[in-house]
């Protein structure tokens, strides 16, 4: 069987054809992956209800937003249950409703129907929920790759804290060579390891100050990003 | 052997959905479509023949290539180059199909219409003109109207592919050529009255070479071997350019 049978490919910058209705356009593509015509119409039904594309069916594409028309291009890719998927930024365009429903869609592909998923996105936080192996480019040379905790612990730090700007806290955060520590008013903003938390909290508590008011927050993927493309 | 014909069958079905995706454009406008093929080549063939009051076979000739070439180019021009520039030829490089049956699908669609335009042509020549046509000259013309219409198509795909990046650029050009083979070479009067230098130049084209053998069917006279040979050449050339050019893997 030809591989391409079982790839669902979304191109990024690819029109769609303006003159196809979007029940057209999945049905002739769906129908190129080698299906029957009734077996085609089968697949681009499933599609559109996933895609919430039933009441456009009869829409010509032209008539379409980009938004729209990027989901009747993922709505072929979907088609013929692929076992391999390439989406090139599967949800630019997209509102924040539909960007959730195609994020649901892709895990389901995952996980139900164990699919793999290669995709390329600058929502960097909403991949996090899906993606098992992360890869990041700049200028076409890869920077890191590997899992998310992997790639997050590759730039140094695994945790954001937040703690009130005393003299007892700094000294403890010189003592444990905490290096990334930005000074914002009365407070004080540090970058570290799931270990030097330990150890600061340790340390705090055997000099009787309380940890009960510290923040602490997992830095988004999105701030790993930003961090790892400075260090380049 | 049965692995074999599933895949004839399987690339026959393919062309066709090529086909529909681009004949869908003919099918939402059917007007502006009938206009093109039916008024371009009358347009001319009529001043023709009231301004030559003659040569009624070679202008019936004329305008049947014209039916063919004129449209063939434009549009495949404009698909290669629309595809190109809109990126949609990534839809069909990521599904098992053929390079081969993506070229013969975006061909195959204007000569959906093209088919309508000669034969209202056709009969136009044979009830209003009185151009007499035998069972045998109808399939011999027929022929050279398909040849017609491959070779067009694999010069409007071989502009597009190699030509500009700009697709208006490309649509020009596409317009130019159609212009040249079909009116400024010899397809609507005969080959004789060119001088003999031009003569022989016109054999390099592939428009005159049809217009020829078209001609000699009609009228009942001799093909000429020359022609013949000069069109086998071009065909091949065409097709060797435009399968160099659509290269993509499969997978």
């Amino acid at each position: 069987m030809p591989i391409k049978r079982a790839i669902g490919v979304m191109p990024q910058e690819a029109s769609p054809y303006g003159a196809l209705t979007v029940w057209e356009h999945i049905s002739f593509f769906t129908r190129l992956k080698g299906l029957s015509k009734k077996e085609a119409s089968v697949e681009t039904e499933k599609a559109l209800k996933l895609l919430d594309l039933e009441d456009r069916r009869n829409e010509e594409v032209d008539t379409l937003s980009g938004g729209l028309r990027r989901r009747v291009i993922l709505a072929q890719a979907i088609t013929n249950n692929p076992k391999l998927l390439l989406l090139d930024e599967p949800t630019a365009g997209f509102d924040p409703a539909a960007r959730k429903r195609v994020w649901e869609i892709i895990i389901d592909f995952q996980r139900k129907k164990e699919t793999t998923v290669i995709l390329t996105t600058p929502y960097l936080d909403d991949a996090r929920a899906v993606a098992q192996g992360i890869v990041i480019f700049n200028k076409g040379k890869v920077i890191t790759q590997g899992s998310v905790e992997e790639v997050m612990s590759n730039i140094g730090y695994e945790v954001e804290i937040e703690l009130e700007n005393r003299k007892e806290i700094s000294d403890i955060m010189n003592a444990h060579g905490i290096e990334k520590i930005k000074i914002d008013g009365d407070r004080i903003i540090a970058w570290i390891t799931w270990k030097d938390l330990q150890k600061i909290v340790g340390s705090m508590t055997s000099l009787g100050l309380s940890a009960s008011n510290m923040k602490i927050s997992r830095p988004s993927l999105d701030e790993v990003y930003l961090d790892i493309l400075r260090r380049v | 052997m049965n692995q074999k014909i599933e895949e004839i069958k399987m690339r026959i079905r393919n062309i066709t959905v090529i086909a529909g995706i681009y004949l869908r454009y003919a099918k939402r406008n059917p007007g502006f479509y009938f206009l093109q093929v039916v008024f371009l080549p009358m347009s001319i063939l009529i001043p023709l023949l009231i301004l030559t009051q003659g040569l009624i076979v070679d202008l019936a000739v004329g305008s049947l290539i014209c039916t063919q070439v004129v449209m063939t180019i434009q549009d495949v021009g404009d698909i290669v180059s629309g595809d190109k520039a809109r990126k949609s030829r990534s839809f069909f490089i990521t599904t098992p199909i053929k390079p081969t049956d993506y070229m013969i699908g975006i061909a195959l669609a204007p000569l959906g219409y093209n088919v309508i335009g000669g034969a209202i042509l056709l009969a136009f020549c044979r009830f209003a003109l009185g151009v007499s046509i035998e069972p045998t000259q109808l399939f011999g013309i027929v022929l050279v109207l398909g040849a017609t219409w491959f070779i067009s198509a694999l010069v409007g795909f071989g502009i597009a592919e190699y030509g500009p990046r700009n697709w208006y650029h490309t649509g020009a050009i596409c317009g130019i050529v159609s212009f040249f083979v079909t009116f400024l070479a010899p397809v609507y009067y005969p080959v004789e009255r060119l001088p003999p230098i031009l003569r022989f130049a016109s054999y390099f084209l592939y428009t005159a070479n049809l217009g020829s053998i078209g001609r000699s069917i009609m009228m009942g006279t001799s093909v000429d071997i020359v022609s013949v040979c000069a069109l086998v050449c071009f065909l091949l050339l065409c097709l060797l350019i435009v399968i160099r050019g659509l290269n993509w893997r499969e997978l």
